[in-house]
C-alpha cells in the first residue's frame, strides 16, 4: 500500500520532472455559492430618492448568483474607478464591484456607473445614462441588467415587468385590480380596477398589451388591453367559460379555454379576424394552455386521466396533430404549466398531500425538481431570460409575490403591495 | 718392357753421370788437356777370319779397324752427345723439377694464402655471424623486454581502467541512490507543493450554483515569486459564471505558494476545474 503510494508519488514527480511536461492540478473542491460583489452607494443621490445602488444590489441578490455585501462591510466608498484601492477590496474577498454617481443636470439626471473586476483590477463596463428622477428605478434595473449580462453572459431581466391581480377588501366590498410593476415588485401601476374578479393576465409578446379575464359583465370574458393607453378590446365572450388566455409567440393568436361546446376545451382565436379553432376533444376539463416558444406545440392542464396533469399537444399549421401526450407523472396534481424561454423545461404547480409547490421539469430527461417549499404556491411564470420564476404564494391567508432562481436557491419576496396578490405574469424583454 | 728400358736408361744415365763426374773431377784434377779416355774402351766386336776373308783380311782388318775407329768415334760422339743431352736433360729435368717445385711451392703458398684468405674470410664471416647472432640475441632480448614492458604497461593500464570503471560504477551507483532518494524527497515535496497550490486555489474558488458537470482547463504562468502573470482558459465546458469563477479562483490565488524546493517551481501550471459531486 505504502509502496504503491510511493511509486505513485514518483510517477507524479517523473511526469513533472520532464522538461516538457506541464504540472497539472485538479481542482474539485471550492465553495459553491453566490458571487460576492460590492455595489458601492452612488454619490449624489438626494435624500428620499430611490437608492440606485440598493436597487442594483437587491436585483443581483434576487438572481441567486450574487451576494452583494452590506455597505458597512465595504473598506471604502469610492464613486470612481480612479479612487479604488483594489488590494483592499480583494482582501475583503470581493471579485467584482460597481461604483457610480448620480449627477443633477437641471431637472434631468445623469447616472454614471462602472463595473470592475477586482481580482484583475480592470474595468469591465462603464456607462453614463441620462434619465429623470421618476425613472431612476428603471435606470437602476438597467444597470443590474448590464452587470448581470457582463458577469453571467446571460441577458438580464431586471428591467422588465410583472403583471398581477390584487384583491383588496375596502369598506366591506372587494376591489379587484389589474396591476403592472417592475420585476422587483416596486413601482406598481394599476391598469384596471373592477368590482368583479379579474383573472389570468397574459403578456402579449410585444410587452405592450395584456390579455386577461374579467367578470365585470357578470360572466367571464376575455379582453386585450394596451397598457400605455389603457385602450382595451373584448376578444372572447362566448357562452360559458372564457378563460386562461395565452398569446401565440407571433402575437396573432390567443389560446384559451372555452366551454361553448359544453365542456372546457382549448381553442385558438385569430385576433385579427376572430376565427376559432378547437384544439382539444375530451370529456375532461382541458385548460390553462401555454405556447411552446417555437409556436409548434401547446401544453395544458387536463384531468382526462382522473387527476389534473400536464399534457402536450403538437400543432401543425395551428391545428392539432396527434393526440395530446401526458408530461407529468409525479404527484397527484400538476397544473398551470408554462414553458421556459428556451422551451427545454416547464414550470408548474405540483400538488401532493395538499401541498402545492412550484416544480420544474426538464422535458428531455423528465427530471422534476421542486423549487419551493410552501403550502400553497400558484401561477409560476418564467423571467424572459429563464433565470428566475415568479409565483404567488399564501402568507397568513394573503397572497404575495415571490421569485425563485431556477436552481431553487434564492427566494425573494417581491414588492410592497398590501393587497392580496394573485396570478403574476412576467413580461417579455422590454425593447429599449 | 717399358720397365726394362727405363731401368736400362736409368743405368746408363747413372754411368754417364759417373763418367761425367769422373771427367769433371779428372779434368778438374789433371788438366783440361787430358785426352779422351780410350783405354777403357774395349773392342766391341771380335772378328773371325775366313779364307777369302783371309785375302781380305788385311783390308778388312783395317776397315774393321777403321770402322771400329769410326764407330768408336761415333760412339764416343754419341755418348758425348748423349751425355750432353742427358746433362741437358738432367738440367732441364732439374730445372723442370725445380720449376715444378717452385710452382708447387708457389702453389702451396698460393694455396696457403688462399687457405689463409679463406680462413680469414671464414673467420670474418663467423665473426660477423657471431656479431649478427649477438645482435639478434640482443634485439630479441630487447624486443622481449619491450614486449614484457608493454605487457606490464598494458596490464597496469587495464588494472587502472578496471579501477576507474569500478570507481565510476560506484560513483554512478551512489549518484543513482542519491538521485533516487532525491527523487523520493522531491516527490514528497512536490506533493506538498501541489497540495499547497490546490489548497489555495480551492480556498479562492467560489463556484456558481449548478456547476456540477462543468469542466474547465486553465493554464497559468507564474513568475518565481509565485505571482501569476498569465491566465488562459484552455477549454471549458461550462457557462460564463463558471468560466469566470475558475479564472477568478486562480487569479485570487496569486501569488501561488512557493515550492519547498526552488527546483520544483513550475512556470506553467494547468488547472483542471471539475466540481465534485
Amino acid at each position: 500500500m505504502m509502496k504503491r503510494a510511493l511509486t505513485g508519488l514518483v510517477a507524479v514527480f517523473m511526469l513533472v520532472g520532464q522538461a516538457q511536461a506541464r504540472l497539472v492540478i485538479e481542482i474539485t473542491g471550492g465553495k459553491e455559492g453566490a458571487l460576492p460583489i460590492a455595489v458601492v452607494p452612488f454619490a449624489g443621490e438626494a435624500q428620499g430618492q430611490d437608492r440606485v445602488a440598493g436597487i442594483v444590489a437587491a436585483d443581483l441578490a434576487r438572481s441567486g448568483l450574487f451576494s452583494p455585501i452590506a455597505a458597512e462591510k465595504m473598506p471604502a466608498m469610492p464613486h470612481d474607478g480612479r479612487a479604488i484601492n483594489f488590494a483592499a477590496w480583494r482582501k475583503a474577498g470581493l471579485e467584482h464591484m460597481v461604483v457610480g454617481k448620480v449627477e443633477s443636470n437641471g431637472p434631468a439626471l445623469q447616472v454614471q456607473f462602472q463595473l470592475f473586476d477586482v481580482v484583475r483590477g480592470k474595468q469591465m463596463a462603464g456607462y453614463s445614462i441620462p434619465t429623470v428622477p421618476k425613472r431612476l428605478r428603471s435606470v437602476a434595473h438597467q444597470i443590474s441588467d448590464l452587470v448581470y449580462e457582463k458577469l453571467t453572459g446571460q441577458r438580464g431581466a431586471f428591467n422588465t415587468h410583472v403583471a398581477y391581480v390584487t384583491v383588496e377588501q375596502k369598506e366591506g366590498k372587494l376591489i379587484h385590480r389589474l396591476a403592472v410593476a417592475d420585476a422587483d415588485g416596486f413601482n406598481e401601476q394599476i391598469i384596471l380596477t373592477s368590482k368583479s374578479p379579474l383573472m389570468s393576465p397574459a403578456w402579449a409578446p410585444d410587452g405592450k398589451r395584456l390579455a386577461y379575464v374579467s367578470f365585470e359583465e357578470g360572466r367571464s370574458e376575455l379582453f386585450v388591453q394596451n397598457i400605455a393607453t389603457g385602450k382595451r378590446q373584448k376578444v372572447a365572450s362566448f357562452k360559458g367559460l372564457n378563460s386562461a388566455p395565452n398569446w401565440s409567440p407571433d402575437g396573432r393568436r390567443l389560446a384559451m379555454t372555452l366551454s361553448r361546446d359544453g365542456n372546457p376545451e382549448i381553442y385558438l382565436i385569430e385576433l385579427a379576424i376572430g376565427t376559432l379553432t378547437r384544439l382539444t376533444f375530451s370529456r375532461a376539463i382541458d385548460t390553462e394552455p401555454d405556447w411552446a416558444p417555437d409556436g409548434r406545440s401547446l401544453i395544458f392542464t387536463s384531468d382526462r386521466g382522473g387527476r389534473p396533469q400536464i399534457y402536450r399537444l403538437q400543432l401543425s399549421g395551428y391545428r392539432p396533430q396527434g393526440r395530446p401526450r401526458r408530461l407529468t407523472f409525479e404527484g397527484d396534481y400538476n397544473a398551470r404549466a408554462s414553458f421556459s424561454p428556451d422551451g427545454k423545461r416547464i414550470v408548474f404547480v405540483n400538488g401532493n398531500n395538499n401541498r402545492f409547490r412550484i416544480a420544474l421539469q426538464d422535458l428531455a430527461s423528465g427530471t422534476v425538481r421542486l423549487l419551493t417549499n410552501n403550502r400553497l404556491d400558484e401561477s409560476p411564470s418564467f423571467a424572459p431570460n429563464g433565470s428566475m420564476i415568479i409565483y404567488a404564494t399564501d402568507r397568513n391567508n394573503r397572497g404575495i409575490l415571490e421569485a425563485v432562481s431556477v436552481d431553487g436557491r434564492a427566494h425573494q419576496r417581491l414588492g410592497t403591495s398590501k393587497g392580496n396578490v394573485r396570478e403574476p405574469a412576467w413580461s417579455p424583454f422590454i425593447s429599449q | 718392357m717399358d720397365g726394362k728400358r727405363d731401368r736400362w736408361i736409368a743405368l746408363s744415365g747413372a754411368i754417364v753421370v759417373h763418367l761425367l763426374l769422373f771427367a769433371i773431377l779428372g779434368f778438374g784434377l789433371n788438366s783440361s788437356k787430358a785426352p779422351p779416355v780410350s783405354a777403357t774402351v774395349k773392342p766391341v766386336i771380335q772378328a773371325s777370319a775366313v779364307s777369302e776373308e783371309k785375302v781380305m783380311e788385311p783390308y778388312r782388318q783395317r776397315l774393321a779397324e777403321e770402322e771400329a775407329k769410326k764407330k768408336h768415334a761415333a760412339e764416343k760422339q754419341e755418348a758425348a752427345e748423349e751425355a750432353k743431352r742427358r746433362a741437358k736433360e738432367e738440367a732441364r729435368r732439374q730445372a723442370d723439377q725445380e720449376r715444378k717445385a717452385k710452382e708447387a711451392r708457389r702453389k702451396a703458398a698460393e694455396q696457403k694464402r688462399l687457405a689463409e684468405q679463406k680462413r680469414k674470410k671464414e673467420e670474418e664471416k663467423a665473426r660477423l655471424a657471431e656479431r649478427e647472432r649477438q645482435r639478434k640475441i640482443e634485439a630479441e632480448r630487447k624486443a622481449a623486454e619491450a614486449k614484457k614492458k608493454a605487457e606490464a604497461e598494458r596490464k597496469r593500464q587495464e588494472a587502472e581502467l578496471e579501477l576507474k570503471k569500478q570507481m565510476a560504477a560506484e560513483a554512478e551507483r551512489l549518484a543513482q541512490e542519491q538521485q533516487r532518494r532525491h527523487s523520493l524527497q522531491m516527490s514528497r515535496l512536490q506533493n506538498q507543493y501541489v497540495a499547497d497550490i490546490t489548497n489555495k486555489v480551492q480556498r479562492n474558488w467560489l463556484r456558481p450554483p449548478e456547476s456540477r458537470g462543468s469542466y474547465c482547463r486553465v493554464v497559468i504562468n507564474q513568475i518565481p515569486g509565485g505571482e501569476i502573470v498569465g491566465v488562459k482558459v484552455a477549454d471549458c465546458d461550462g457557462d460564463v459564471p463558471f468560466k469566470r469563477s475558475v479564472e477568478a479562483a486562480v487569479r485570487k490565488a496569486s501569488p501561488l505558494p512557493l515550492p519547498p524546493e526552488p527546483e520544483l517551481f513550475q512556470r506553467e501550471i494547468e488547472f483542471v476545474f471539475r466540481p465534485a459531486r
